[in-house]
């Protein structure tokens, strides 16, 4: 599927013409009707109901008095979930269906919280008991994971390890040095392991999760505010004026991790970490901001936006003088994806954009009676 | 840098197969390898999201500084930023055409967006301060709709589309997010009532388009959103509706479901045949809850009931799949 998928991709890009497509998507016939994310959305909506209503006419039939019966029942009904998992993944060839997606999320969500729910039934001592089931979620994520290879248990995995991690003493140092682990591990099984490209992903998903935890933990921001030590709830309350890490330290990090991981992006050219570096940077300086008023929001809004769009377009145009419209390996074509990914950009950023309604009825005084409003685009207010 | 071991071997069987030239094997060979990467997507996002900050500082410029600044200072400002806008889409812009027209760069789509949004806010702005329109003001979002609706047919944009179909339900009191921020209450006849009128409209429009061959590819925005509304409203109606209109709610959902249903399958539009199952179940459902009183069995039947749903979109879908 994957391989079908990239061929149709190279045809709508340019790269093979239309008798070469034709002729390569030969050599990938289709294991039977593949359905496309309309139909994969709906078919996900009615198994969630499904099972949805199932748990729920099962738990008023059965009323558990106790946290073990609900902890129990819970287990139960994520083991029948995996089950029917692994019987749709086993059976069909034409995956994705959208009902793996569904069975695979309520079987993580029931067994995690099965789990939860009779560790917290045991009443075993605090922080021991947080420590316990936060390693049991990230436990069941990262085997939901590895073993369907989603995205999203992934990353949810990830930061429920390292959330896990932030319950032990240092909670700063160790979440640190934990997302520093996970992101190298991620990284070297992408470039070493021939991983499918649903796990593939998964990986991926797995490191920007472990790089966001590690931008949060030297964020000047989250230091000030001993965001680890005291917002998590976590009982590791520093001395009072004691910071976990140096502010004039913080301050550092905060500009040169975004900086290197836009090195390590652009070096390695590996988009998620670019990304990541461009988010930070842009988080790095909207922290600046909350902490040294260089001019109004709006002066900021409007200069900070019109840098960002100026400073793609420059790039855009950077790369396309290049040799074959390409620079030091990056390219601003379309390469592999179709428009549909543009499409769906243009109608969310339109949409986004929506002007607030007017109200019907009585207050149609207008805009003398203050019933105006500003049209989309991050721009609403009232006047 | 990491390597796509999946399309590595791809690559390799085409170039196998004969179907690739040396410089598209080579071109191909090193995208799966990861020397050569396109951030096409990214750099949209941050023209999308530059687009959005300066279109949200124009905003708070003009409700921070309205009195220091005059009426007239903040309407002439932002009609140039508009005019430098547009000045530059109609620069590059390709000559009309009903089909459909590539953007000639990038950024063509997101300045021509800012331009309408400056725009828009203009004119609200001149609107809200000089009462041009006197009490007949909520015409401007009809005039604002029609004028995007335009620029959308003219310069083929979607972005332009979406903002004028939502600017065409402002004018009758729909918020094209309101199944979101706010679900509508028994109270709000008179939006859901616009919902559908909207929709209804919207929907026409869009199978017209179709129908004629003039810009067909606007009709799934237009269609998806039109059927959106008014599908959300009716079964909103069917929910929450009380008094004389009830009966007409359950009048509406149970023609527009389905024929939502039919249009779907024989046009081969999955979000319409989405939309009108998602519609007609939840209709199905309340008409259930009327003759049943909901207890512990109705959500066995709802279980059941979603799997016979299942395996009816399983059979559709196979058929689909099977026609020319």
């Amino acid at each position: 599927m994957a391989s079908r998928a990239a061929v149709r991709g190279w045809g709508k890009a340019g790269l093979l013409d239309g008798p070469a497509t034709a002729a390569a998507l030969e050599l990938y016939p289709l294991p039977g009707a593949v359905r496309g994310p309309v139909w994969r959305g709906l078919v996900f909506f009615f198994i969630s109901a499904a099972i949805l209503a199932f748990a729920g006419g099962t738990f008023a039939l059965v009323e558990p008095r106790r946290a073990e019966g609900f902890g129990r029942l819970l287990l139960l009904l994520g083991a029948g979930c995996v089950a029917a998992t692994e019987t749709i993944v086993s059976r069909f060839r034409n995956l994705p269906t959208g009902a793996e997606a569904a069975c695979s999320l309520w079987a993580v969500a029931f067994t995690g919280g099965g789990l939860v729910v009779l560790l917290g039934a045991a009443r075993l001592p605090d922080p021991f008991s947080q420590r316990l089931g936060l390693a049991a979620l990230a436990a069941v994520l990262l085997l939901a994971a590895w073993r369907w290879g989603f995205r999203i248990y992934a990353a949810a995995g990830v930061l429920a390890a390292l959330w896990s991690l932030a319950h032990f003493p240092a909670p700063r140092l160790l979440s640190a040095v934990g997302a520093v682990v996970s992101a190298a591990a991620a990284t070297w099984a992408l470039s070493r392991l021939d991983a499918a490209p649903s796990h593939r992903g998964a990986l991926e998903a797995g490191r920007l999760a472990a790089l966001a935890v590690l931008y949060a933990t030297v964020n000047y921001l989250s230091v000030d505010h001993l965001f680890f030590e005291r917002q998590l709830g976590l009982g590791f309350r520093a001395a009072a004026g004691a910071a976990a890490l140096p502010l004039p330290v913080a301050a550092a990090a905060s500009a040169l991790l975004p900086a290197a991981l836009l090195g390590w992006g652009i070096r390695s050219r590996e988009r998620v970490v670019l990304l990541s570096g461009a988010v930070f940077a842009a988080v790095s300086l909207a922290t600046v901001r909350f902490y040294v008023h260089v001019a109004p929001l709006w002066a900021v809004l409007a200069a900070a936006g019109t840098t960002l769009a100026a400073g793609a377009l420059l790039l855009e145009r950077w790369l396309e003088r290049g040799d074959g419209e390409e620079r030091r390996g990056f390219s601003a074509a379309r390469l592999q994806e179709g428009e549909r990914r543009e499409r769906l950009l243009h109608v969310a950023a339109g949409l986004a954009a929506a002007p607030g309604a007017r109200s019907l009825g009585g207050d149609d005084a207008g805009p003398v009676g203050g019933g105006g409003g500003l049209g989309g685009g991050g721009a609403s207010g009232d006047y | 840098m990491s390597r796509d071991g999946t399309l590595e071997r791809t690559v390799r069987r085409l170039v196998g197969a004969g179907l690739l030239d040396a410089p598209a094997a080579e071109r191909l060979g090193r995208l799966s390898r990861g020397e050569l990467v396109s951030i096409r997507l990214e750099l949209q996002l941050a023209l999308w999201a530059g687009v959005t900050m300066a279109a949200g500082g124009a905003g708070l410029l003009v409700k921070d500084h309205v009195a220091r600044l005059g009426p007239v200072a903040i309407a002439a400002g932002l009609s140039l930023a508009a005019a430098i806008c547009f000045l530059y889409v109609g620069r590059v812009a390709a000559p009309f055409s009903w089909g459909r027209v590539p953007s000639p760069t990038l950024a063509f789509d997101y300045v021509l967006l800012l331009g309408v949004l400056l725009l828009g806010t203009d004119l609200a702005w001149v609107e809200a301060q000089f009462t041009v329109l006197g009490p007949a003001w909520p015409w401007h979002l009809l005039l604002v709709a029609i004028l995007q609706f335009a620029l959308a047919l003219r310069y083929d944009s979607r972005a332009v589309l979406s903002i004028a179909c939502a600017s065409f339900a402002a004018w009758r009191g729909v918020a094209v997010t309101f199944p979101f921020d706010r679900f509508p209450g028994a109270r709000d006849e008179a939006i859901r009532g616009n919902a559908v009128a909207v929709g209804a409209v919207l929907l026409l429009a869009g199978l017209l388009l179709g129908r004629t061959g003039r810009k067909a590819h606007f009709e799934p925005v237009l269609g998806n959103l039109g059927l959106a509304l008014a599908l959300g409203a009716a079964v909103t109606g069917l929910f929450v509706g009380r008094g004389a209109a009830e009966p007409l709610w359950w009048l509406l959902a149970g023609a527009a479901a389905p024929a939502a249903i039919v249009l779907g399958y024989r046009a081969r539009r999955a979000g319409y045949f989405a939309q009108g199952v998602i519609a007609a179940y939840l209709g199905l459902l309340r008409a259930f809850a009327e003759v049943a009183d909901p207890d512990v069995g109705w959500l066995f039947v709802v279980s059941a009931s979603s799997l016979g749903v299942v395996a009816l979109l399983v059979s559709v879908h196979r058929r689909w799949g099977s026609r020319p």
